[in-house]
């Protein structure tokens, strides 16, 4: 009767499990990537992408930076629970730290632009000679973390081009972010 | 009257005949008494106490004087040679006789302890662990008569038994098997990108990336700019990608490289596989390279967390580096905990490329031409086990089970201490197999089993049969610690240390008197090997055939040829002709800019190369001096402008004819070690030759005359400073015997360069680089002209060095037998005495009977009654 029993517990968890799972819905999630400093690191974040688990690729728009990724959320989060659904916010935090493990922090996710009163403007700040891919994600890196920086993209020739809300930053701040990467030389603006 | 008063003073034992005392009368009072004392000597007060070493030790010096034609002058009125020869004779007797005396039936080696290196060998061999570092753990020996192993050096302090007990734990602590497989050998693939300092060398332009042997596209190498911030580099895997890491920087003070994301967690024995290859870097271009380059390979220690910097490490050896092609070396190396591979770019120049602000050529990399090496990678394979448990741990526990510690099945017995092992060093990437459970050595029956296994092993620690009584004395300690609660491996452990820190192991045992052949085998051994007999050697002694002359040849052959002679070679021709001193200075920058550490190993090692073709073709002691072969590498030949011979490999080169180089007396190393870091003195190194080729040491000079200090402004020569210094007639006699080498040894600057002018850092004319690599700055000038002219005490004249050899050459007879004298007094761990010199006569002999080679010298003294006397 108690094996009976046990079986029965088995079974209804088993079913249950499943349910659950098999009702998990897809969601696509969308958000901005930090870490886009030049058109080749699309295909890198191409091919991250599908290492994570339950993360297809949906889009991208590089120029805004924004991607668009449908994600499994069961198997994003490792578990789901279909009265308390994982919140959009809570997917998008899990993929940033899977994105982030995956790429060896050279990809994070930030939240999509809010409507600003002024539109956004492109600056350009000479940098010197960057033929090198690691020196442009350095520079990259010396502003990715600005506010007020919508995009940015570096140049083998030596060119930071970045989007900008006007009323946050400015090319001055810019070029200060940009004196205190380790071994740049600026040049003459 | 008063000689005779002198001489009838002494004892009996003590007292010359009759015959004796006129001559001195005759031929030596005149300048030797109490008037005149020529020499600081005067025979009428010299008493003939015998028995005072000191006066013992003047009248040596009369009779060899008198032996050598010394005395009485040739100026005077010669003494009849068969008078001549009867007071030799007669002053002999009486000092053999008194030596005799003093040692009274005792042997001439007294007791002694093995040397640091004899330890560390000898425990390397027992063991089966070829590499363990002990040594430097060990106070260091004192030195007698040119040798650390001499036995009036060697004796012990409490210090040395504290460091003793360390040395046994270390020994034991790596011996015993802790776990019951042996750890996983894995192969880890190393590239220097990642492994060291790569902000400096990739970033800043002392190195670059290759692929293909190519310039790596995704790593341009750094130009006017250089590259910004490592950080984002690495996130981004640059430098994982395995690519070829070309270095244009020689290793200097500020930086040394090495591969810094591993370090060996497991002692033994490894397998390093690297892969080298040099190009010639146009300010962009890739050309042929102008030669075969030379990387080397050491073992570096890292410090506790490796953030505290690396031990010094020691040479492992000079690889070629082809130019264009890769060469893959493959070689087994022993790693300690924490050692790793350190690397460099030897045969380059001290060039560097990197910029800092204004500092450094402008355009890095982009803007240089020269020489470049490249690491494709570096495997590490091991560690390597052939059996386990290791051997180490079958000597100490036999075929005893390992099996895992249970409380409950050991009755109270307490578990052995196991401190877990873990990757202390930041960074490396290789990690410890997680060990579960205390394993130790199991003994169903242990008072049995400690009897049996101490009755294995004392013997061969030791070096001879053990008696019962002593064995039971050891079994009684481990049944004490038995009894105290240690388990069967702790106590045992207790035993084995101090059977290491005993007498019977760490001293010499030998017998007064004919030395057994248990004695006769270690001190071949020790004298071959600078270590214990083995067990071929072990095996002769029960039949008692070891002593058997052909036994004994085969033997020293078989030893000769095996690779643990190469202890020998380092132990004997570094104290001999000084080796261990090479780097006691480094030449000063500005007068010797050529001057870099694979010019001084490549020295040393043409040395010991050297030694080894003599003792190989059984050569005679005249190619100590001179020789019609070299033993060379590029650099050295370079150095000695020799054409003809690439890459870093010593091998043997015909020289051309008129060539100099070849013997030890005009080898860099020996060139080296006879200078200061500055300049050179015909004083001392005429003194060298005088004391290690020809076996003439001078007098120490006296205490009141100061040193001549050579002018490096370059307005006087050492030759005009000596003469003036000779003009006194108290430092004239020495001068003159010690000084005519020296003089023609003036040819060769204190790297052992050949030169015509002196080097100046002041007056002079601007140098010509000659060989001097067109990469490093030249600031010297050349300054006045040098005069390698001279002449022997006995009047003969010679030009230059090559004359010079000539003259030695014929003396050799004495080069012979100073090479006797310095292998006797080596082998035996003893001076040679008065009474050694009739059997030492005999061994020379012999040895030029069978044409003098330096082998056949050898076998005579390994046969010889000294050597087998204590």
């Amino acid at each position: 009767m108690r094996h009976l029993l046990k079986l029965a517990w088995v079974g209804l968890l088993i079913v249950g499990l499943v349910t659950i799972l098999q009702a998990a819905p897809t969601v696509e999630v969308s958000r901005r990537v930090s870490g886009l400093f030049e058109p080749s690191r699309v295909d890198d974040l191409r091919a991250v992408v599908p290492t994570l688990p339950g993360v297809e690729w949906v889009s991208l728009d590089f120029a805004s930076t924004v991607v668009v990724l449908r994600v499994d959320p069961a198997q994003l989060m490792g578990s789901y629970n279909a009265k308390h659904p994982p919140s959009d916010e809570q997917l998008a935090r899990r993929l940033d730290e899977q994105l982030a493990s995956a790429s060896n922090r050279t990809f994070s996710l930030k939240p999509l632009a809010s409507a600003s009163a002024v539109p956004a403007v492109v600056v350009e700040v000479k940098t010197g000679l960057l033929d090198c891919r690691g020196c442009r994600y350095a520079v990259y890196n010396g502003v990715s973390r600005l506010d007020g920086l919508e995009s940015a993209t570096v140049t083998t020739d030596g060119r930071l081009i970045a989007r900008i809300d006007p009323a946050k930053l400015d090319q001055k701040a810019l070029l200060a972010a940009l004196k205190k990467v380790k071994g740049l030389e600026i040049p003459a603006q | 009257m008063a000689l005779g008063y002198v001489l009838a003073a002494g004892p009996t034992s003590d007292s010359l005949p009759p015959v004796v005392l006129p001559f001195f009368e005759k031929h030596c009072t005149e300048c030797h008494d109490a008037d005149t004392k020529k020499g600081n000597l005067d025979l009428t007060a010299l008493k003939l106490h015998l028995e005072d070493s000191e006066n013992f030790n003047r009248w040596v010096k009369i009779h060899d004087r008198m032996e050598s034609g010394e005395m009485p002058p040739k100026k005077k009125a010669r003494p009849a040679a068969a008078s001549l020869a009867v007071v030799q004779s007669a002053l002999a007797s009486s000092l053999v006789r008194t030596e005799a005396t003093w040692l009274g039936g005792d042997g001439r080696t007294t007791l002694h302890r093995l040397t640091r290196s004899e330890y560390e060998n000898t425990v390397r061999d027992l063991f089966a662990l070829p590499g363990i570092a002990v040594r430097a753990g060990l106070p260091a020996d004192g030195s007698a008569h040119g040798f650390d192993n001499n036995s009036d050096a060697l004796d012990i302090s409490h210090v040395n038994l504290a460091k003793y007990i360390e040395a046994a734990d270390a020994v034991l602590d790596m011996a015993i098997a802790t776990r019951p497989t042996a750890p996983p050998s894995a192969v880890v693939r190393l590239s220097l990108a990642r492994n060291y300092e790569p902000d400096i060398m990739l970033m800043q332009g002392d190195a670059m990336l290759f692929r293909d042997k190519k310039p790596d596209p995704i790593f341009p190498p750094a130009g006017e700019f250089a590259h910004v911030d490592q950080g984002p580099h690495e996130q981004l895997g640059i430098f994982d990608r395995m690519s070829s890491v070309g270095v244009f920087r020689h290793e200097d003070e500020s930086w040394n490289a090495y591969f810094r994301h591993f370090s060996a967690l497991y002692p033994g024995k490894y397998r390093i596989r690297a892969s080298f290859w040099s190009l010639l870097w146009d300010k962009g271009e890739v050309r042929p390279s102008r030669g075969t380059e030379a990387a080397r390979l050491s073992v570096v220690q890292f410090n506790e967390n490796g953030r505290g910097g690396q031990h010094p490490s020691y040479v492992l050896g000079y690889y070629a580096a082809p130019s264009l092609e890769s060469r893959v070396h493959e070689l087994d190396v022993w790693f300690n905990s924490k050692e790793t591979i350190g690397f460099n770019t030897a045969s380059l120049a001290p060039v560097k490329l990197y910029r800092v602000g204004n500092y450094g050529p402008k355009g890095r990399i982009m803007g240089f031409t020269g020489p470049c090496i490249v690491s494709d990678w570096l495997d590490i394979e091991g560690p390597l086990h052939d059996v386990w448990p290791p051997r180490s741990h079958q000597l100490l526990f036999g075929s005893l089970p390992v099996s895992e510690f249970k409380a409950a099945e050991q009755a109270g017995a307490r578990a052995p201490v196991r401190v877990p092992l873990r990757q202390e060093v930041i960074g490396c990437r290789n990690k410890p197999e997680p060990e579960k459970g205390v394993w130790t050595v199991a003994s169903a029956h242990p008072r049995e089993d400690a009897d049996r296994l101490l009755a294995a092993f004392l013997p061969k620690a030791f070096r001879r049969p053990v008696d019962a009584e002593v064995r039971a004395q050891y079994l009684a300690r481990f049944e004490e610690r038995l009894r105290a609660g240690d388990c069967f491996e702790t106590a045992m452990r207790w035993v084995y240390r101090a059977a290491l820190c005993s007498p019977d192991f760490l001293y010499h045992v030998e017998v007064p008197g004919r030395l057994d052949d248990h004695a006769l085998a270690s001190r071949l051994s020790y004298f071959l090997w600078n270590s214990q007999p083995d067990e071929v050697l072990a095996a002769l002694i029960p039949a008692g055939h070891l002593r058997d002359p052909e036994v004994l040849d085969q033997q020293v052959e078989r030893m000769l040829k095996d690779p643990k002679f190469g202890r020998f070679v380092e132990e004997f021709l570094g104290q001999w002709l000084k080796l261990r001193s090479i780097g006691v200075n480094d030449p000063d920058k500005k007068l010797y800019p050529e001057f870099s550490p694979y010019l001084q190993d490549s020295m040393v090692a043409e040395t010991r190369a050297y030694f080894r073709e003599l003792l190989e073709r059984n050569l005679d002691a005249g190619f100590l001096v001179r020789s019609d072969f070299a033993m060379l590498n590029e650099k050295l030949a370079v150095h000695y402008g020799i054409k003809g011979v690439s890459g870093p490999e010593i091998r043997r080169v015909t020289l051309p004819a008129g060539c100099v180089r070849g013997g030890f007396l005009t080898q860099a190393a020996i060139l080296k070690v006879t200078a200061n870091g500055t300049t050179t003195s015909p004083v001392v190194r005429g003194a060298f030759v005088m004391s290690r080729l020809l076996g003439r040491p001078p007098e120490p000079p006296p205490a009141n005359v100061p040193a001549v200090e050579p002018d490096v402004q370059g307005a006087t020569t050492i030759r005009e400073q000596l003469a003036k210094h000779r003009a006194d007639a108290s430092c004239a006699s020495c001068h003159a015997k010690i000084d005519p080498a020296g003089f023609a040894l003036e040819a060769f600057d204190v790297i052992g360069g050949e030169r015509s002018r002196y080097r100046s850092i002041g007056e002079g004319e601007p140098a010509v680089r000659g060989s001097i690599d067109p990469l490093i700055k030249i600031d010297f000038k050349l300054g006045p002209k040098v005069d390698a002219s001279g002449s022997l005490p006995d009047g003969r004249k010679f030009a230059d060095i090559g004359e010079l050899q000539g003259l030695l050459v014929a003396e050799r007879r004495q080069l012979l037998r100073n090479l006797a004298e310095q292998l006797m007094v080596y082998s035996t761990g003893r001076a040679i005495a008065f009474g050694d010199r009739a059997a030492l006569a005999q061994i020379i002999e012999r040895t030029e009977a069978a044409g003098g080679g330096i082998r056949t010298l050898f076998h005579e003294l390994v046969r010889s009654p000294l050597f087998q006397t204590r």
